[in-house]
């Protein structure tokens, strides 16, 4: 099941873009790379949106938390007035973790597709769709610059290339930290993710075939991209929010009564509020620093 | 909402990034280090290489006069051993540097061949070859000549490894060179064959085929025979490299040919065997067994044997023997996995190399087909 639904069409689609493309297998992972990323694009605008809006209403996040630690009931309510969800912290690292599985099949395709012992070549036959003629492209090249792509770089090239494409990648995908993180599970994680994930996988490149080490580095490079794109939107949208003035949720941390709802906006749960503090000097700080960003 | 307490999230999150390399490293490992066994003999032992261990095995005897190394560790073996004056030369699949090193060194060793105990290291030479020996190196006089998966042949000096000269081509090599009159003969993935100089490297002659080249080259008295993924068996002029012939099939043809009575043998991947003239190329029989075969035949008097897939089962395997004269089944031998080395005759004893530890070699009655005995590595070897 796993080799049919995610390793052979990985391996055939490899195969294919390796003769489209002049017998090129770094030019293959490019487009493979490009196609896995359109693929797996919706999820990914989806949870940085989701991610930067978070971000923005963590003050009332934390005001809520902080108001309502003995009343849990009350306290989901008043998230939904803003529009947060809390499920959404575990699912802030699904598009990380869906990684996984392209990651382990792309793997096995890119070792079997380069053949590199008789073995992995003689699995590689009936694994291969009748319309893809084997015979004229094998062996597939795996020599790149100084590197073979079927083993790991030994200069440290790509690892190092890895690391700092996907910290920069990181870097534009998490926002800027803002007041006290420390009861925020999704803020926490996602400031270690930023450190721990450029780590892992420049670990993993010292470990795994140049070939793959290309994958993570064409996709942290698009990722880099779509990174500055959301940054844009997501400005644009703030920009706009601020200027139409709208009536939003507010809740005053000090107050000992209930959170006062001045008026509500309507949301949807999906991390979409329009919430904005629009009356207190603490508010109105954060506004401009919003701005300014 | 379940809430955390910080540590615990940290924790938490370390397991999950845990599990996630836990989960790449396990889809296969650092370097890719399987294939099929490498099996050889010198006419009274069987040499086998498979994974971490290369092992001398006495039918005779009926247990092994050697296992090396002593102690398993990662570094795995699967290139048929080459013997010859009391000296065992094979190469390994490379050895990664450590965690955090992603260099790969390969080495060839030369070992002393021992009636019992630990093998005696001549010289291990970890310079010359920069990626998986798959070719079963060729002793010839004082030179080996080893093909490397690095693209490479190299010549060493069998008494001290060092190098005399190495001659690269556009890709690996991965099957056994042939020796005649000082010229070596080289088969490449690359599509091509070459004529060496065996003293120098130098390049005597070179022809491109129709595809790629998986095994090595067998020598006739004029011609060079040569099995293509082209789906043919072409056969070569040895002085020039010119392609007198070639013998079509209907897929790969990734086994050498088998040379005999003046016939040539060759199957092609999905089992359809063939018997050609070997001076013309023109077909004496013909026969499908629709068993997937990669492996040589083997020509012993009348009788070519062939070890493969069973023809019902991928899960299994076959040695089946057939007449020379025309292609009737004989008989045939299931065993619990697939059949994908070349199998070796000692004595009265044909011999196939499987992938299960609990029969790493079996033998069978040339004539009848009768297992007559089996080989599992003992448990402290495992």
């Amino acid at each position: 099941m796993w080799d049919t639904l995610i390793v052979n069409p990985m391996i055939n689609a490899l195969l294919l873009f390796y003769d489209l493309l002049g017998n090129n297998f770094i030019l293959a992972i490019a487009v493979f790379t490009i196609l896995i990323r359109v693929i797996t694009l919706p999820l990914n605008m989806r949870q940085q949106r989701s991610m930067m809006k978070t971000q923005e209403i963590q003050p009332q996040i934390q005001a809520i938390q902080k108001k309502y630690r003995d009343n849990p009931q009350k306290m989901q309510e008043e998230f939904k007035k803003i529009g947060y969800n809390p499920a959404d912290t575990l699912t802030g690292c699904l598009p990380t973790l869906i990684q996984f599985p392209i990651l382990i099949g792309l793997y096995q395709a890119i070792i079997t597709v380069l053949g590199t012992t008789p073995q992995s070549l003689f699995e590689l036959v009936p694994r291969v769709y009748p319309a893809i003629t084997l015979t004229q492209l094998i062996p597939v090249e795996n020599k790149f610059l100084w590197m073979n792509l079927s083993q790991p770089d030994p200069f440290f090239v790509l690892p190092i290339i890895v690391f700092a494409s996907m910290f920069i990648q990181q870097k534009l995908l998490t926002p800027a930290p803002s007041g006290n993180q420390q009861d925020n599970p999704a803020a926490s994680m996602t400031q270690s993710m930023q450190y721990t994930m450029p780590l892992m996988f420049g670990f993993f490149s010292l470990q795994f075939p140049s070939g793959l080490s290309i994958y993570f580095i064409l996709a942290n490079i698009i990722g880099i991209f779509q990174g500055l794109y959301m940054r844009r939107i997501t400005d644009r949208e703030k920009a706009e929010r601020a200027a139409s003035g709208k009536p939003v949720y507010v809740i005053d941390a000090d107050d000992s009564k209930p959170a006062a709802t001045k008026s509500k906006t309507a949301s949807n749960g999906s991390g979409g509020s329009k919430s904005k503090p629009s009356d207190s000097q603490s508010a109105a700080k954060r506004k401009k620093r919003s701005a300014k960003r | 909402m379940l809430k955390l307490s910080r540590p615990l999230r940290r924790s938490a999150l370390w397991l999950v990034l845990a599990a996630g390399v836990l989960l790449l490293s396990a889809c296969g490992g650092r370097i890719t280090n399987t294939n099929w066994a490498g099996l050889s003999t010198d006419g009274e032992r069987v040499y086998l290489a498979f994974g971490p261990q290369v092992l001398a095995f006495d039918p005779e005897a009926q247990s092994h006069s050697w296992i090396y190394p002593a102690e398993s560790s990662a570094v795995h073996f699967y290139s048929a051993p080459s013997t010859a004056e009391n000296r065992v030369i094979f190469g390994d699949y490379g050895r990664q540097g450590g965690l955090f090193s992603p260099r790969v060194t390969t080495s060839v060793y030369a070992l002393e061949n021992v009636d019992s105990g630990i093998p005696r290291e001549l010289w291990i030479n970890s310079e010359a070859v920069t990626d998986k020996v798959v070719a079963p190196p060729l002793q010839v006089g004082e030179q080996v000549f080893v093909g490397t998966a690095d693209n490479h042949i190299v010549s060493l000096n069998v008494s001290d490894g060092s190098l005399n000269w190495n001659f690269e081509t556009s890709h690996a090599i991965w099957g056994q060179p042939a020796y005649r009159d000082d010229v070596l003969y080289v088969t490449s993935m690359d599509w091509s064959v070459y004529a060496l100089n065996a003293t120098t490297g130098e390049q005597i002659w070179t022809t491109r085929l129709g595809g790629a080249l998986p095994s090595g080259p067998v020598l006739g008295d004029d011609l060079l025979y040569v099995s293509s993924f082209d789906g043919n068996v072409h056969a070569l002029n040895i002085k020039t490299g010119d392609v007198v012939w070639s013998a079509p099939t209907t897929d790969w043809v990734w086994g050498a040919p088998a040379l005999a009575n003046g016939l040539v043998f060759f199957s092609d991947i999905q089992g359809n065997m063939h018997a050609a003239d070997a001076d013309t190329g023109a077909g004496v029989w013909f026969k499908a067994t629709g068993a997937r075969t990669q492996s040589s035949p083997v020509v012993v008097g009348e009788t070519i044997y062939i070890a493969s897939q069973a023809a019902d089962s991928p899960t299994a395997g076959a040695l089946t023997a057939y007449s020379v004269a025309d292609g009737k089944q004989l008989w045939s031998q299931r065993t619990a996995t697939p059949l994908t080395t070349t199998p070796v005759v000692v004595e009265d004893a044909i011999v196939v190399g499987t992938q299960d530890t609990a029969a790493l070699l079996i033998g069978f009655d040339l004539a009848t087909g009768q297992e007559l005995w089996r080989y599992a590595l003992p448990e402290t070897a495992n």
